[in-house]
């Protein structure tokens, strides 16, 4: 069966991301695109336009050294809806990040993201790792 | 298209939900199911078990306007994603907000774990306080 095409548009988004190309992300959000972060932790919350969200990347890039990274492990898409379970591993001086995140998404039918939330398998690593 | 088998489990889990009926949701739920609820109010934690887990949803359930309800289900061979618009009314405080439930499926149709967050965690808490 070929892959919808929001599961085809998640793919490419994050493989652009992994690239750590963030302008080209860019044109994945909606300009009024809101963010929701789960868990207790600095960057937890929701953010409200792609301004804010982008300075959450950027934030995100910093204390990583960019070596934030997303594997895909299953998508799922309907025409206006995405589901991403993806394996995110990062390291932050002698802290190291290995969780699955469930990302759902909100999309327009001009393909650009609306909405997004962050669920984490393992919120207590992931609060540990960003705190 | 026909709709996946474990997206049809989903919908029948958040229709007996709705409804209370509590006994149906339990058939579709292993004995060591597990929920995460999001969040900083008095249903947010960890719950551990099917006798647990239909506790925090009967709670959850109260108020639960039936009007709400499933948004978008999307599922695989291994996992739903669910969108659940929630609308509520409890003690002259209202809720409107979208959950985002990630949802674990094992290899006999039944759901493991699911995490849910809300769109408006403020408002999710302050309603649950």
């Amino acid at each position: 069966m070929a892959e919808h095409p929001n599961a085809s548009l998640l793919r490419e988004a994050i493989s652009t991301f992994n690239r750590g190309d963030l302008g080209a992300y860019r044109e994945y959000f909606t300009d009024d695109v809101v963010w929701h972060v789960g868990g207790s932790h600095p960057l937890s919350g929701d953010y409200r336009g792609r301004d804010a969200i982008f300075e959450y990347f950027a934030k995100i890039r910093d204390l990583t050294g960019g070596g934030l990274r997303s594997e895909p492990q299953d998508i799922l898409a309907d025409d206006s809806h995405g589901g991403v379970f993806t394996r995110v591993t990062a390291d932050r001086g002698d802290r190291h990040l290995d969780v699955v995140l469930a990302q759902a998404f909100r999309i327009n039918p001009d393909g650009k993201f609306t909405e997004y939330w962050a669920l984490a398998d393992d919120q207590d690593a992931v609060n540990a790792f960003w705190s | 298209m026909t709709e996946h088998p474990n997206a049809a489990t989903a919908r029948r889990s958040f229709e007996a939900w709705t409804s209370g009926r509590l006994d149906v949701l339990g058939e579709y739920i292993t004995d060591d199911a597990v929920l995460h609820f999001a969040g900083n109010n008095a249903m947010s934690g960890t719950y551990r078990g099917r006798d647990a887990v239909m506790g925090a949803l009967g709670r959850a359930s109260q108020g639960l306007d039936p009007r709400g309800g499933l948004e978008a289900v999307l599922a695989s061979d291994d996992h739903v994603m669910a969108f659940f618009h929630s609308t509520a009314e409890r003690d002259g405080k209202t809720l409107d907000v979208v959950l985002a439930f990630s949802i674990k499926v094992n290899a006999e149709g039944k759901l493991t774990e699911a995490w849910s967050l809300a769109n408006d965690q403020r408002a999710f808490d302050q309603f649950w306080s």
